[in-house]
């Protein structure tokens, strides 16, 4: 990481201001946490969770550049391979999927080309399948959350890379997400508790809002399930 | 629709508690001859947690909460990593003859150092406060966690946006170093900590106080756009965060992003307002002749940035009916 002049923008002249308070409660205890040389994200024990949920940027760059971190990440993976999720994000095509991919090449972990696309399609069909039986409940991460809310689920799909959230409004339902990867055009399928499927056609880029808003076949039908997929 | 626990943020929040345990455990090991060990077995015993989370099935919630219940319990953790060290050590020495032909690895009391009776902390001061947990404390010792994961969760997108973004809300490598070593001489009780840190970094005080500052006002400003102006549970995702803080960094004017930066270091967290920035607080820190004019124009420009984020729980300065249908929302941290 160089170093760069910033002390000119707008959080730097703020941030200069004597007069402003900036204690942030929690913040000192949180980064001794770390030993003193090490970032956030790039402690061992970070890496090997991310092994298993997923990397960011700078963990898998740093990851690629120490031995030491790429050791870490390849016991984890000869005992326990990667993940599905860890997979699906190796698939995309932005920079973290190259450097995930990168990763389980330098481990011994990578796919054929042949072999990962039979695993996408197949991944593909099970993700519908797992989002249509497995909707998250709003809140239930943090059980008696106060902001839980029964009219709202949050769905953690990889097909977006992202949480979608999804919320019951008068007479339907919005769904709401913000993608992590570009999958182009799509379709989002809603499962019905009468067993018919909505599929509405959305276009999934990389950080471009995705709001879309389904009415189920009748009033007394609820919304049961969700999967964004490919167009067939 | 079923429900279903976070497994990737369970995991973060037992990681949080692990890096808490962390210099007290590795202590510990070093205490009992078992200093060559103990990185390796904290590999261990960490993989150990994730495998046991990672192989929880849906459909077995109570499987889940017993796992989450015995790698939340500190002392559950600290005799993991004690007998994974000792494992280690076993397999280190080789094996010996066997008794009646062959060989086996050593027994466990030729590699205890301290084989004392009961259980393997008992000798160990530093230990002593790792009381088992009942299930009933869990839940509160996941919420002490819970907030530093948070504030680790935002750290690691902040110092990962460094990398990609040459302006803007970003913590940088050299930032974070100040702090961090200022935030050691404060726990010392140093009597001046911009200095020492100074002093170990080789920078000028002038420096680091001017890399804690932009650190800390980049910390609160994005709890004030993401989790405050945002939405519920939009702390906890990088993409989120990521997302709201570009718009913030790119389509403001050099006024708004101004008012609202200092509005960031007057927010307040109370149980029935929730949190959200404090009206007094910002009319004394503006200096704001015209008090309700100044919180009116915070409210336009909170209004403003919430539309450009698409937030549908803007917790607002004035608390009005319209931005929160939860008015006692409170963010991660």
């Amino acid at each position: 990481m160089t170093q760069r002049p910033h002390e000119d923008d707008d959080l730097g002249r703020v941030a200069a201001s004597e007069d402003l308070p900036l204690e942030v409660p929690g913040l000192a205890d949180a980064v001794q946490l770390y030993p003193p040389d090490v970032l956030p994200g790039l402690d061992p024990l970070e890496i090997l969770t991310a092994s298993f949920f997923g990397f960011n940027t700078l963990q898998a760059r740093s990851v690629l550049a120490d031995p030491a971190l790429l050791g870490l990440v390849r016991k984890a993976w000869d005992r326990t391979p990667p993940s599905v999720r860890l997979r699906e994000r190796a698939a995309s095509d932005d920079e973290l999927g190259r450097l995930t991919r990168d990763i389980l090449a330098a481990t011994g972990h990578a796919l054929a080309p042949e072999q990962m696309s039979r695993l996408m399609d197949t991944l593909l069909r099970d993700i519908a399948w797992v989002l249509l039986s497995s909707s998250l409940q709003s809140g239930a991460a943090t059980k008696g959350a106060r902001d839980a809310s029964p009219d709202e689920w949050i769905v953690d799909d990889p097909y977006v890379a992202t949480q979608v959230r999804v919320r019951r409004v008068d007479g339907g339902y919005r769904v709401t997400c913000v993608p992590e990867v570009d999958r182009g055009p799509s379709v989002l399928h809603l499962r019905w508790s009468d067993d018919t499927v909505t599929s509405l056609p959305v276009a999934i880029r990389e950080g471009e809002d995705i709001k879309v808003e389904g009415v189920p076949p009748s009033p007394a039908t609820t919304l049961v399930a969700l999967a964004f997929a490919e167009v067939e | 629709m079923d429900e279903q626990p976070d497994l990737n943020m369970l995991a973060e929040e037992l990681t949080t508690a692990v890096m808490e345990n962390r210099a007290a455990w590795l202590k510990g090991l070093v205490n009992r001859g078992l200093g060559f060990e103990a990185e390796d077995a904290l590999t261990e015993t960490h993989l150990k947690m994730l495998e046991e989370l990672g192989a929880t099935r849906p459909d077995d919630p109570e499987g889940l909460a017993d796992a989450v219940h015995r790698w939340s319990n500190p002392k559950y953790v600290w005799l993991t990593l004690y007998h994974d060290a000792l494992e280690s050590r076993r397999k280190r020495l080789g094996t010996v003859p066997k008794p009646g032909g062959g060989r086996t690895h050593a027994p466990w009391t030729s590699v205890d150092a301290f084989p004392v009776e009961g259980r393997p902390d008992e000798r160990d001061v530093e230990m002593r406060r790792f009381e088992p947990l009942t299930p009933d404390d869990v839940p509160d010792y996941l919420d002490r966690v819970r907030a530093r994961t948070h504030l680790r969760g935002v750290l690691m997108v902040l110092v990962d946006r460094s990398l990609s973004r040459p302006r803007g809300t970003f913590v940088s490598a050299d930032q974070y170093r100040s702090y961090r070593a200022a935030a050691a001489a404060a726990a010392e009780d140093s009597d001046a900590p911009l200095q020492e840190a100074a002093d170990l970094l080789g920078l000028k005080a002038a420096t680091v106080r001017q890399h804690v500052r932009r650190l800390q006002l980049a910390v609160l400003a994005t709890r004030y756009t993401v989790g405050v102006l945002g939405g519920p549970r939009w702390l906890r995702s990088p993409g989120r965060i990521n997302l709201v803080l570009d718009r913030f960094d790119g389509n403001l004017t050099r006024v708004s992003s101004a008012r609202l930066l200092t509005a960031s270091a007057c927010v307040a967290t109370n149980l029935d307002t929730g949190t959200r920035v404090a009206a007094d607080r910002y009319v004394i820190t503006t200096a704001a002749f015209a008090g309700p004019e100044a919180v009116a124009e915070l409210h336009d420009e909170e209004t403003a940035f919430g539309l450009l984020i698409e937030a549908d729980q803007t917790n607002c300065v004035t608390r009005c009916a319209s931005h929160n249908p939860v008015p006692d929302r409170v963010t991660e941290f």
